[in-house]
């Protein structure tokens, strides 16, 4: 096997699909909060959204199998784009319904073909994921906030699907394919355990992200505070995850902000913190659960995004709100994250080789 | 090839016809009663992704089932079509090898 490293810095290419996912997540959301809000009855929006998650989330899992055969991948993400506005821009006598589906089906196709790509790329780095999902948390705080946000972001999403040519010569569009891939996955002990808990503990923590009740949280300028230091953090814990190690920052995070939450709910700049922290601890978590199944990266992310999807849903459904379920996701992820210590720390042997078969 | 050639439609009326299996669901009676939350223009009502949290208090036991009904099984049944595909994929590869060698 021959080592091989690309050209083109990945980070482009990761910077334009984090600015892409946050203005893809503002549209869809910009059309679920402005559409949805007055108009309809609670349960019907209510059911509106979890419509928009069962297809954007459960579609990923077809989208990212075909996201891992295709090699220009970007394409995948300009159809995504294409089916994004045009949801956006459908005339509203269409139905609902109809718009939903097809932002739903927008969202999927570019979470599947971004998360392929830079998964494909990240070599077990996590700041390119945590871009990706801090701009689809940022995208969400912005159209919590301004309902107009979708115009703005709409013509946004469609310039930054047009590729340059900078783009076009990165490693998966030109005549080398690159990709990479550890053979890591059989040496993690308690593999299976791993693979089981980890979407767990990504469950609990969605399930508590969603059902924080905090007193202070009462004005439109607070709930965006809220949204955009959750997606700050996603993004930063990334980058901070590269530089102390996965399991330092898992630690901190979680324990931080757990006990900031737990202790501090009432205080509304100590919970932000917590937030904040807790939020640094999703990037290393998909990052890890992707290096279980380093074959399927698209799938896995698929898998962790499911996670996700039924611990929000559960909170809107299950009125069982207790903070003390934390400490559960907390101690699920730190048990799983610690099984992979000595994988991590001992004898993790990156082994980067061309793929030859694609 | 021909097998997914023949597969794939079948898999898009299918991923098709599930938001609106799902639509239909919308129309139920999904709690008991409907919450009339009277909206100021400066206040949210302690809401994430625009749902309120100001729910009927209802025990777990008695939730479970609609969960699982509305949001779990439709979910399960289009997530699934990934791991199908998947599958079909690998068993039309193996069946290649096998007549290759054959």
């Amino acid at each position: 096997m021959k080592a091989y490293k690309p050209k083109t810095s990945n980070s482009s290419i990761a910077l334009r699909y984090a600015l892409m996912s946050l203005c893809l997540s503002s549209v869809c959301h910009a059309v679920i909060f402005d559409h949805l809000s007055d108009k309809i009855s609670y349960d019907r929006r209510s059911m509106l959204i979890i419509l928009f998650n069962i297809v954007s989330v459960g579609m990923m899992s077809l989208f990212s199998v075909f996201a891992e055969k295709v090699e220009n991948k970007h394409t995948g993400v300009r159809l995504s784009a294409l089916l994004t506005v045009l949801g956006y821009y459908l005339p509203t006598d269409f139905g609902i319904d109809l718009k939903v589906v097809l932002l739903g089906l927008g969202s999927a196709c570019f979470y599947a073909f971004a998360s392929s790509s830079i998964l494909s790329r990240s070599q077990g780095k996590s700041r390119e994921i945590g871009l990706l999902l801090g701009g689809s948390g940022i995208g969400i705080a912005c159209a919590s906030f301004a309902g107009f946000a979708g115009h703005f972001f709409a013509p946004l999403l469609m310039i930054f699907a047009i590729p340059s040519d900078k783009y076009e010569n990165a490693p998966e569009n030109g005549t080398k394919t690159v990709f990479y891939e550890q053979k890591t996955a059989e040496k993690v002990p308690f593999l299976h355990l791993s693979l089981l808990f980890l979407p767990l503990a990504y469950l609990f923590l969605s399930y508590e992200f969603s059902s924080f009740h905090f007193t202070w949280n009462v004005y439109f300028k607070t709930q965006f505070q809220l949204l955009l230091m959750m997606g700050l953090g996603r993004a930063i814990g990334g980058f901070i995850s590269d530089l102390i190690g996965r399991v330092t920052t898992v630690a901190a995070s979680a324990f931080g902000g757990t006990l900031l939450i737990f202790f501090c709910s009432d205080d509304k700049r100590l919970s932000l913190l917590g937030l904040f922290l807790l939020s640094m601890s999703l990037a290393p978590t998909v990052t890890a659960f992707t290096r279980l199944m380093p074959k399927h990266p698209a799938f896995s992310f698929a898998i962790m995004s499911a996670s996700s999807y039924l611990g929000q849903t559960l909170s809107l459904f299950i009125g069982f709100k207790d903070i003390s379920m934390l400490l559960v996701s907390a101690s699920l992820i730190m048990i799983v994250i610690s099984a992979e210590m000595p994988f991590l720390t001992g004898s993790e042997k990156t082994e980067v080789y061309e793929n030859e078969d694609d | 090839m021909k097998m997914i050639k023949l597969i794939i439609p079948f898999i898009l009326i299918f991923a098709l016809a599930l938001p609106t299996y799902a639509m239909h669901l919308t129309e139920d009676k999904v709690i008991d009663r409907e919450l009339t939350v009277e909206k100021d223009e400066n206040v949210v009502d302690n809401s994430i992704n625009g749902v309120s949290k100001e729910r009927p208090s209802k025990t777990f036991i008695m939730s479970l089932p609609v969960y699982l009904k509305r949001a779990v099984l439709p979910f399960l049944m289009l997530f699934s079509l990934g791991p199908i595909c998947l599958a079909l994929e690998c068993g039309i590869k193996e069946h290649k090898r096998k007549s290759h060698s054959q």
